[in-house]
């Protein structure tokens, strides 16, 4: 009987995944919105909501971007003012008794200095902050574990879009990346019977996820780039680290230092990883898109 | 005074009604052989039903349940009683009933005539149904049907012996319930009409006497009260204890009873929410069916609050996230955020047991956050 029901976990699981190679990678996200997914009523259903999931995403991606380009507010200037004149690094700066004020007032909590703050992350006020966003994102009534769950895997993801994008965008790796750190641990917490008729939300859980680790990623990059770009490495990062404290610190641990930050922020965000195979195509065809 | 009064009760009533027709309707054809009267035989003795006769004599009942049920147009009842519109009330429950409906205004027209302030309409359910169901359905005996449906979800002891684990079950529910009577009444009443045990119970208990329910529960929720040292004061004019089951979404009893538990969370999803209108509804009943409410008693709602105190919320949160399923939805069901937590918890003592429902909730912050998602 056990030995049944692990096989028949371990179809589903293979179902799943199956499902997740086609829906839930970056790649497929992209291409189902323009495309639209073929199928039987459960691909028609996951079609329809990846449409609505899409349309949602933009209007959230939208008042993000807002929000991370927004201009320093008068504190914010005069706070910026008082750390130009430290000298020092990036993080001795932001080690300031100035800084760390002002941190402990936008998160809460006091830190000794700022690579303490960076080495907590994520945080649990961070952790729970987006917790209670994907509760709000995610099919109403998800539960703790596949919050708890989503939430962890959105941290993983982020971390390795940035350290990894080339991983991001392989569409074998990122599954195997989902399925060990998303479907698995979602599936282990139904029971079979339960599985099938709860595909439709995993797979919203899957999708929801890998989408605003993408948005995410990608609003922040683009609003701190343009910081570096108009104000110069030291002042850009400073304002960074003014403007959207939580968000900085967080991606700064995905960073052995700061000059490495400094590096990906400069760069332009990879929006897609071109293989070896495709490069060669294009050589050979420039023609081809 | 008394037309509200007429359409708060027929609100009531109706959560009774539905609540009894969906009895009627889910009764299963191989249940235990019950003494019932046949239709063609209502004035003679009461016949031992077998199997077969069981199913075939409570057809007429099942069909017109079922179509009585079939029949009401539900968004247009929300909108009838939100609106208290009586002639959109007549055309969501359809020609068929308009005699009915004249009957039944003139029923509560004669009850609550002369009705003192503060005292409960004296209100029989089976009355009311009789008034409202067609000539098959005039022919059952709601009374023994209310037995039969008790019976289904208690397979044995008698309605009053279960009246102690009822009581209990609604004073839990007080004790997770913010509000003076008039709202604890109303959510009890909301969450308490998708219970089909509660209703079975409580419809062979009180037999369908309306006013005698409400009595036993505003008794509930006083002693509730008590225990918590809270005074919940009976309002001079009942109906304002009930106004609000009859204004619409969420509140209105008869969507809470027709697509069971749907949940408040429906009606406030943000602009972000990824939920496809078209499929909504269908996923929350389905989900809400599959997940229904975590009720919480005040031993454990303390120790979550210790939890809390003792790691500090967020850390306490994360906490009860890998130690404590149970609790941490509990949490995540009635909040939205941590600082929504701390302020529950720093609420007064009086209030620390009774956090928010999700019909309280705070409005939902906009998703603008650095590192929100």
């Amino acid at each position: 009987m056990k030995q049944h029901t692990v096989k028949l976990r371990s179809l589903l699981l293979l179902f799943l995944i199956s499902l997740l190679c086609i829906n839930g990678t970056p790649q497929a996200i992209g291409e189902s919105e323009s495309k639209g997914i073929q199928g039987n009523e459960l691909f028609s259903e996951m079609k329809n909501q990846m449409a609505d999931i899409f349309t949602l995403e933009k209007k959230r991606k939208a008042a993000l971007e807002a929000s991370a380009k927004e201009p320093l507010t008068e504190v914010q200037q005069q706070l910026l003012h008082q750390l130009r004149k430290h000298p020092g690094t990036l993080d001795e700066i932001l080690s300031t008794q100035s800084y760390l004020k002002y941190l402990k007032a936008e998160v809460g909590e006091a830190y000794k200095n700022f690579p303490t703050y960076v080495s907590a992350m994520p945080t649990s006020k961070q952790k729970n902050a987006v917790l209670f966003s994907l509760k709000e994102v995610l099919p109403p009534n998800t539960k703790a574990e596949p919050l708890l769950i989503c939430t962890n895997y959105y941290f993983a993801l982020r971390e390795l879009l940035v350290q990894k994008p080339e991983h991001f965008f392989d569409r074998n790796t990122i599954t195997a990346f989902q399925t060990k750190l998303l479907m698995e641990p979602l599936i282990a917490i139904y029971s079979s019977a339960e599985l099938l008729s709860n595909m439709p939300e995993l797979m919203q859980m899957s999708a929801i996820s890998t989408l605003i680790v993408w948005t995410d990623t990608e609003v922040f990059h683009n609003a701190w780039h343009e910081r570096l770009k108009k104000y110069g490495p030291l002042e850009g990062l400073l304002r960074c680290a003014i403007a959207t404290p939580t968000e900085f610190a967080l991606v700064h641990s995905f960073f052995e230092d700061t000059g490495a930050l400094e590096k990906w922020i400069q760069a332009p965000l990879k929006t897609e990883i071109v293989s070896k195979s495709q490069k060669k195509r294009k050589i050979d065809n420039p023609g081809i898109p | 005074m008394k037309n509200r009064m007429f359409r708060i009760a027929i609100g009531i009533s109706l959560v009774f009604l539905v609540a009894a027709a969906f009895l009627l309707a889910s009764r299963p054809k191989s249940e235990k052989p019950v003494t019932i009267i046949s239709p063609v035989q209502k004035n003679t003795k009461p016949i031992e039903a077998s199997q077969t006769e069981t199913t075939d004599v409570s057809f007429g009942a099942n069909a017109a349940s079922q179509r009585f049920i079939s029949n009401i147009d539900t968004n247009k009842l929300d909108e009838a009683l939100r609106l208290e519109d009586l002639e959109l009330f007549k055309e969501a429950l359809g020609p068929e009933y308009l005699d009915g409906v004249k009957a039944g205004i003139a029923f509560f027209e004669e009850k609550f005539s002369g009705l003192e302030e503060g005292e409960f309409p004296d209100l029989n359910v089976q009355e009311f149904i009789e008034i409202f169901m067609d000539e098959n359905a005039l022919n059952i005996n709601w009374a023994e049907s209310f037995q039969q449906g008790f019976r289904k979800h208690f397979p044995e002891g008698e309605p009053e012996d279960y009246e102690p684990q009822m009581a209990a079950r609604v004073r839990d529910m007080v004790f997770n319930t913010p509000g003076d009577l008039s709202e604890v009444m109303q959510t009890l009443q909301m969450e308490l009409a998708s219970e089909r045990d509660f209703q079975s119970w409580a419809l062979a208990h009180f037999n369908g006497e309306i006013g005698q329910q409400m009595r036993w529960m505003v008794g509930e929720i006083q002693l509730a009260g008590e225990l918590q040292n809270l005074q919940h004061t009976l309002p001079e004019d009942i109906s304002t204890s009930f106004q609000r089951l009859v204004e619409g979404e969420p509140q209105n009893p008869i969507g809470r009873i027709l697509t069971p538990r749907v949940d408040t969370k429906q009606t406030e999803l943000s602009d972000f929410s990824f939920v496809p209108s078209s499929q909504s509804k269908m996923v929350e009943t389905k989900r809400s069916e599959m997940n229904p409410p975590t009720q919480m008693n005040t031993a454990r709602i303390t120790s979550i609050k210790e939890i809390l105190s003792h790691h500090g919320t967020d850390e306490g949160l994360l906490h009860l996230l890998e130690t404590d399923t149970e609790g941490a939805n509990w949490l995540l069901e009635r909040f939205d955020s941590s600082d929504e937590i701390e302020t529950w918890l720093s609420e007064r003592s009086t209030e620390a047991s009774r956090p928010k429902t999700g019909s309280h909730r705070l409005p939902r912050q906009p998703l603008l956050q650095e590192i929100q998602p």
